[in-house]
């Protein structure tokens, strides 16, 4: 199997500024900081959300949708594989003894 | 060696591989004969293929959608999917004897081509205790790779479907040279 995170598009070339800046161990642009603190204030409201018992059923239910919502997002592997080319379409568990007989 | 994927492109176009599903093959030399052989039901399907290198991207690709129409519990998807079986070995019993009756009006040559092949060819085995013990199976052994009931049922088909696809490529391919002068006269 072949990894295929360096795939252009698959999510490693997007990784924001703020963590470049912490992995390069640089001190963090105000861009960077802001952009955490806004992260923080997002997340805040969903703790609450999650404490609140007044309605069980409604948050955990969001919670399944973005849970879902993520999965969709993320794209399905890519592998590279080498490729045989049939003059015929080809079936799964198929065998071909016979390619003294033009099979492929 | 890498992964390998026997794939047939429409008019054998290389500008049309883009979304065509192929699966995954060995390639093995036994008695210098090259066998190649799928021992997956896993697919594949093409984004991209490089003429040059003859590699390919590729993605898993299911469409088979059980999901839909398929009962939720293990026991009743068992039991619909056993029932399934045992109508599919009687529909090869039924089809092989139609096969045979039908087959004998034709020419002599397409007759002996269709023997060599039905001999060469494996039949797929529909007894479900054959294959690799199921994962709802207990006490199974832990070093035997788990397969659903389901995979063993798409291979029961997919091994019948390659069977006959196999006898029918063989005796009435286009470029058979050797058949296409007996099936014009016959017609």
């Amino acid at each position: 199997m072949f990894p295929t995170g360096l795939q252009a598009g698959s999510g490693l070339f997007h990784l924001p500024m703020a963590t470049f800046a912490k992995k390069a161990g640089g001190p963090p642009t105000k861009k960077a900081e802001s952009a955490v603190k806004t992260e923080s204030k997002k997340v805040k409201p969903a703790k609450k959300e999650q404490t609140d018992d007044s309605e069980p059923v409604a948050p955990k239910k969001a919670a399944a949708k973005k849970g879902k919502k993520e999965e969709e997002k993320l794209p399905p592997p890519v592998y590279k594989l080498y490729t045989l080319k049939f003059n015929s379409p080809i079936l799964p568990f198929a065998k071909f003894p016979l390619t003294q007989n033009k099979y492929i | 060696m890498t992964r390998i994927i026997g794939v047939h492109f429409p008019n054998n176009s290389n500008q049309q591989a883009q979304d065509c599903v192929g699966i995954e093959i060995e390639i093995a030399k036994k008695n210098n004969i090259t066998v190649v052989e799928s021992n997956s039901h896993k697919r594949y399907k093409v984004k991209s293929y490089d003429e040059v290198t003859n590699f390919c991207m590729a993605e898993d690709f299911d469409d088979t959608g059980s999901a839909s129409f398929m009962p939720t519990d293990a026991d009743k998807t068992k039991d619909l999917l056993m029932s399934e079986l045992f109508e599919l070995k009687n529909l090869w019993f039924v089809f092989n004897k139609k096969m045979n009756s039908i087959l004998t009006i034709l020419p002599a040559e397409v007759l002996n081509r269709y023997d060599m092949v039905a001999k060469t060819l494996q039949t797929p085995v529909f007894d479900v205790t054959r294959y690799t013990p199921s994962s709802t199976t207990p006490g199974i052994d832990p070093l035997v790779p788990e397969v659903t009931f389901q995979e063993t049922f798409d291979e029961i088909v997919y091994k019948m479907a390659q069977y006959y696809f196999s006898v029918f490529q063989a005796i009435f391919a286009k470029d058979n040279d050797s058949v296409r002068p007996s099936i014009a006269d016959f017609l």
